[in-house]
C-alpha cells in the first residue's frame, strides 16, 4: 500500500454538476483549494457529444439496438442513444421501492452531471414559494426569504446566461436576463388564448445563450439545432464543463478527481467534525481516503442523503447531520403526465424556419391559489404549464400521420409547424411520510455501498391539482384555436420529472431540520449540503436555478466563516 | 496530480475481485448479464428452475454459471438458492396477462374488468398488487401505481458461491443479483405478472399466502418448460 504524505484540502467537494461546479468555481475564485470528487467518468466532448450527429448516421438511426431501453428503466423517456453514456446504469446502482410505489430515478454520474442533459428552464422562486407555509398554513416556510436570495440569482443568472422577457410577475420574479428567444407562431396563438381565459404566458427563461458576455469564453449562442439533451457542443447551454469548472480549473487551485465513488464522510472522534471522506475508485475498485476542512457535499439530492445515511458513527449513529430525525424526509418531485395537446390547422402549408428549433417554448405560470381571488377550493399551492408548438428538427408527429411514400412525406411537411402542446408542471407537497432510508435488507450497489429505499406516494392534494391542470389546458387550448385530440393523461410517477428535491431540508430549528439558511449542516458545522437535499419544498418551478443561488450564498458563507475560525 | 491516501482495508487485488452486485435481464427462463471485474469482462446466467416461500421471502432455486467474456464456458453450479431482499418497482410498459390467469387474482373476469376500468389499454391490473391508496373517485391516477402496479427488477441473495469451483478467481461469497424484468416473449411476461403477484401476495402490505401458492405454481409451472 502506497500511503503519500496526507494532504489536507480547504474543501472537498462531492459532485461536479450544477451545485459542485459551482462551488468548485465559487471557492476557488476565493482562494480555497479544492478536491472535486465525481462518482462517474471523465467527459470528453468531441467524443461523448453528439449534437449534431443525424440520425441517418447511427445505425440504429437514433433509436437503438432493440430493447435496449427496456434495459434500463430511466431510459424510458430521457436518454436517447445518442446520450444514453451521460447516464447510469440501474443495474449496478440499484435502489428499492415498495410494491406498487414505483420511484423513478434517473441519475447522470459523469464529469458535470445533469447539466449535460438538464432541460434548462431557469426560474426565480419568489415569496410564494419561500413563504407558502404562512400563505396557505401547511408545513413550514424556508428559512430565507425572495429578498435574501434575490441578489444570488442575480449573480447565477448573469453567470450561467439565462433568456427571457421581463414580465413583470410578482410571483414569477423578473431576472437578469439575455434577449429572449422568439415564440413560434404555435406559440403566439396559444399565449393569445392563454390570455383571453386571464392566463398570462409567458416566454420560457432558459439557460441557452442568445448573446455573450466577456466572461462566457468558449461559449456560443444558441444556434437552435434542438439536441441540446446530446450534449452542446458549442457552449451555448449551460453545464459544468464549459463554464464552472473550466473557470475553477484556470485558477490552479481544482483538483478533479472522477471515478470517485464516496462512501461516507470520515468524522473525527474527538471533535465531532467532519475531517474527509472515504472513497473508491469506480474502475479499479481500490479505496482511498481523502482530507478537507469543509466538505461540500453536493452529488444530487438523493445520493447527497444516501452519502449522510450511510456516514454513520458514534456520534451520529443514525447517519451524518440526522438528530432531528429529517434527513431522508419530506421527498417530493414535480409531477406531469397531464395536459393537453392538438394541432393549429390554420398553420398547415407554412414554411418551417431555423428557430422552430429552438429547444425552449412559452410557460404559463402558476395561476391558483396565488392571493384571495384564486384562491381554489379543493387543492393547495399550484402548478404552471410548460408549452410548445411547432415541430424541431425531428418530426415526431409523423407517427399519427397515416399513409406512406411521396403523401406521407407532403402530409408531415404540411404539418411542421401544426402540432401544440401543454403539459403541467405541478408542485408536490412536502410530506414527512414520503421518505427515502437505507434498504433495511441490505440491497448493495456494485462497489457495496448500501442503496436507498424510497418511499413515495401522491396525495389527494396532487390528483385534484391534476384534475383540475386537465381541465384548464384543454380550456386554454380550445380558447387557443386549436384542435384539440388529447387531453389528461396520469400523473407521472414521482421522479420521472427528475426535480426530486427535499429529504436534507433547511430549517432554522436543529430539531426538525438538517441544514441551516446558508446549507450548513447543523450537527457538524464544516459540511455543507448545497444540492436540491436542501430544499423546504418543491415549488412548481424548475429547481435548478434556486440550487446555483442558494451553492453561490453558501460558499460565499463558508469563506467568511473559515477566515472568522468557525469551522 | 491528486494528494490522498490508500486505506489499507485489504489489498487492492481482494478488492477488485469482491463481487457485490451484478446486474442482468430475465431472457426466458434464465437471468442473463455481464459485469467487470479486475479488468475482466464475465458474462453469467441464472436459470431458476423452481420457486417457493420460505420465511416470507420468495426463494428461487436454479443454476448459476459464469465465464469470462471470452472464454469457454465452464461447469455451472446447481442448486443455487437466489433469495428475493427486496424489488423496484417498473415503470413503462407493464405485463400483459393471460385470460387464463386471471383466476389466480381471485377475481372473476367480469370483477376483473371494472376494476380495470380506469386501466388503458394494454395495461393490466397487476395480482393481488397494493391498493391504491385512498382516492376520490373520478381524480387522476399515479403511473404504475396501486392496482397497475408491477414489479420491474428483484433484488436478489444468491446463496454464497465458490468462484474457484466455478472457474474464475473472483469472490463470489455473497452476490447480490438484480434482475431486470424487461419482457420480449410472452414467457417472460407471464412471469413478470406472476412474480408481480408473488411480491405483492407476501412483500405486500395485506400478505395473502392463498394467492402467493397461486402464483408459485404458475411460475413453477413455467421455469419447468
Amino acid at each position: 500500500v502506497c500511503v503519500r504524505k496526507q494532504k489536507v484540502y480547504d474543501a472537498l467537494i462531492i459532485g461536479s454538476g450544477a451545485s459542485g461546479g459551482m462551488a468548485a468555481k465559487e471557492l476557488t475564485e476565493r482562494g480555497f483549494e479544492v478536491l472535486v470528487l465525481e462518482a462517474g467518468p471523465p467527459v470528453n466532448p468531441a467524443r461523448d457529444f453528439s449534437q449534431h450527429t443525424w440520425p441517418y448516421q447511427d445505425m440504429y438511426r437514433g433509436f437503438g439496438p432493440p430493447d435496449w431501453k427496456e434495459q434500463e428503466q430511466w431510459m424510458q423517456d430521457t436518454a436517447s442513444h445518442y446520450s444514453r453514456h451521460f447516464y447510469i446504469k440501474d443495474s449496478e446502482h440499484p435502489y428499492t421501492t415498495d410494491p406498487g410505489k414505483p420511484f423513478m430515478w434517473v441519475r447522470a454520474r459523469i464529469v458535470g452531471g445533469k447539466t449535460l442533459h438538464w432541460g434548462r428552464l431557469s426560474w426565480r422562486f419568489s415569496d410564494l414559494d419561500f413563504k407558502a407555509a404562512s400563505h396557505d398554513g401547511f408545513d413550514v416556510d424556508w428559512p430565507v426569504d425572495y429578498k435574501e436570495i434575490a441578489p444570488y440569482y442575480d449573480r447565477a443568472e448573469e453567470f450561467i446566461g439565462v433568456s427571457g422577457n421581463r414580465d413583470g410577475l410578482a410571483h414569477q420574479p423578473d431576472g437578469n436576463f439575455l434577449p429572449p428567444m422568439n415564440l413560434t407562431c404555435g406559440e403566439q396563438l396559444l399565449k393569445k388564448g392563454s390570455l383571453k381565459t386571464g392566463r398570462p404566458a409567458i416566454v420560457s427563461r432558459v439557460a441557452m445563450l442568445t448573446a455573450t458576455k466577456p466572461h462566457m469564453k468558449g461559449r456560443a449562442k444558441c444556434h437552435y439545432c434542438g439536441n441540446c439533451g446530446e450534449g452542446c457542443d458549442v457552449g451555448a447551454m449551460f453545464n459544468s464543463v464549459v463554464s464552472t469548472l473550466p473557470i475553477a480549473e484556470a485558477t490552479g487551485r481544482m483538483t478533479l478527481r472522477p471515478n470517485s465513488v464516496v462512501r461516507h464522510i470520515i468524522v473525527d472522534t474527538d471533535t465531532g467534525k467532519a475531517k474527509g471522506v472515504a472513497f473508491v475508485d469506480r474502475v479499479s475498485r481500490q479505496e482511498f481516503e481523502a482530507f478537507g476542512k469543509v466538505v461540500i457535499v453536493a452529488a444530487s439530492t438523493l445520493e447527497s442523503t444516501r452519502l449522510l445515511l450511510n456516514s454513520k458513527s458514534r456520534q451520529h449513529p443514525n447517519g451524518l447531520g440526522n438528530s432531528s430525525g429529517a434527513l431522508g424526509h419530506y421527498l417530493v418531485d414535480h409531477f406531469g403526465g397531464i395536459g393537453a395537446s392538438g394541432h393549429f390547422q390554420v398553420l398547415a402549408g407554412r414554411d418551417p424556419v431555423n428557430e422552430d428549433g429552438k429547444a425552449s417554448g412559452l410557460f404559463i405560470p402558476r395561476f391558483r391559489n396565488i392571493d384571495e381571488k384564486t384562491k381554489h377550493p379543493r387543492f393547495l399551492r399550484g402548478y404552471g404549464f410548460e408549452c410548445g408548438a411547432g415541430t424541431p428538427s425531428f418530426p415526431w408527429m409523423a407517427k399519427g400521420i397515416p399513409g406512406f411514400g411521396s403523401e406521407l412525406k407532403k402530409q408531415v411537411r404540411r404539418h411542421y409547424t401544426t402540432p401544440v402542446y401543454m403539459t403541467t408542471r405541478a408542485a408536490m407537497l412536502s410530506r414527512f411520510e414520503n421518505f427515502v432510508e437505507i434498504d433495511p435488507d441490505g440491497v448493495v450497489d456494485a462497489w457495496g455501498v448500501p442503496v436507498l429505499k424510497v418511499h413515495i406516494q401522491h396525495s389527494d392534494n396532487e390528483r385534484e391539482m391534476a384534475k383540475d391542470a386537465a381541465e384548464t389546458s384543454e380550456e386554454i387550448l380550445r380558447a387557443a384555436g386549436a384542435e384539440v385530440t388529447s387531453t389528461g393523461g396520469k400523473l407521472t410517477a414521482p421522479g420521472r420529472i427528475i426535480h426530486e428535491l427535499g429529504t436534507a431540508r433547511m430549517g432554522d430549528d436543529p430539531k426538525k431540520a438538517v441544514l441551516n439558511k446558508f446549507n450548513q449542516v447543523h450537527d457538524v458545522k464544516n459540511v455543507f449540503v448545497t444540492d436540491g437535499a436542501a430544499f423546504v419544498n418543491s415549488a412548481n418551478q424548475n429547481p435548478t436555478l434556486t440550487i446555483l443561488a442558494l451553492t453561490m450564498r453558501a460558499c460565499e458563507y463558508m469563506v467568511d466563516e473559515m477566515k472568522r475560525g468557525n469551522l | 496530480m491528486f494528494s490522498m491516501q490508500k486505506t489499507g482495508k485489504g489489498t487492492p487485488a481482494a478488492a477488485s475481485r469482491k463481487i457485490h452486485s451484478i446486474g442482468g435481464v430475465m431472457r426466458g427462463r434464465e437471468i442473463r448479464g455481464t459485469f467487470e471485474a479486475d479488468g475482466q469482462k464475465y458474462q453469467f446466467s441464472y436459470a431458476p428452475t423452481s420457486s417457493a416461500v420460505a420465511n416470507r421471502r420468495l426463494e428461487l432455486t436454479g443454476t448459476f454459471s459464469i465465464s469470462p467474456a471470452r472464454g469457454r464456458a465452464r461447469p455451472p453450479r446447481t442448486g443455487v438458492r437466489a433469495t428475493l431482499s427486496s424489488t423496484q418497482g417498473g415503470l413503462g410498459n407493464p405485463p400483459s396477462v393471460r385470460p387464463e390467469l386471471l383466476g389466480l387474482t381471485g377475481q372473476t373476469s367480469d370483477a376483473e374488468a371494472a376494476d380495470q376500468k380506469d386501466a388503458t389499454p394494454g395495461e393490466a391490473k397487476a395480482p393481488a398488487a397494493e391498493a391504491a391508496p385512498a382516492t376520490t373517485a373520478g381524480l387522476p391516477v399515479t403511473e404504475a401505481t396501486g392496482p397497475t402496479g408491477f414489479v420491474g427488477v428483484l433484488y436478489l441473495r444468491l446463496s454464497p458461491l465458490d468462484g474457484r469451483a466455478l472457474g474464475v478467481p473472483l469472490d463470489l461469497s455473497s452476490v447480490q443479483l438484480n434482475a431486470r424484468l424487461a419482457p420480449t416473449s410472452d414467457l417472460e411476461r407471464d412471469l413478470q405478472w406472476l412474480l408481480s403477484g408473488t411480491v405483492a401476495a407476501v412483500y405486500g402490505e395485506r400478505p395473502d399466502e392463498r394467492a402467493a401458492s397461486g402464483y408459485l405454481g404458475e411460475i413453477n409451472r413455467r421455469l419447468k418448460g
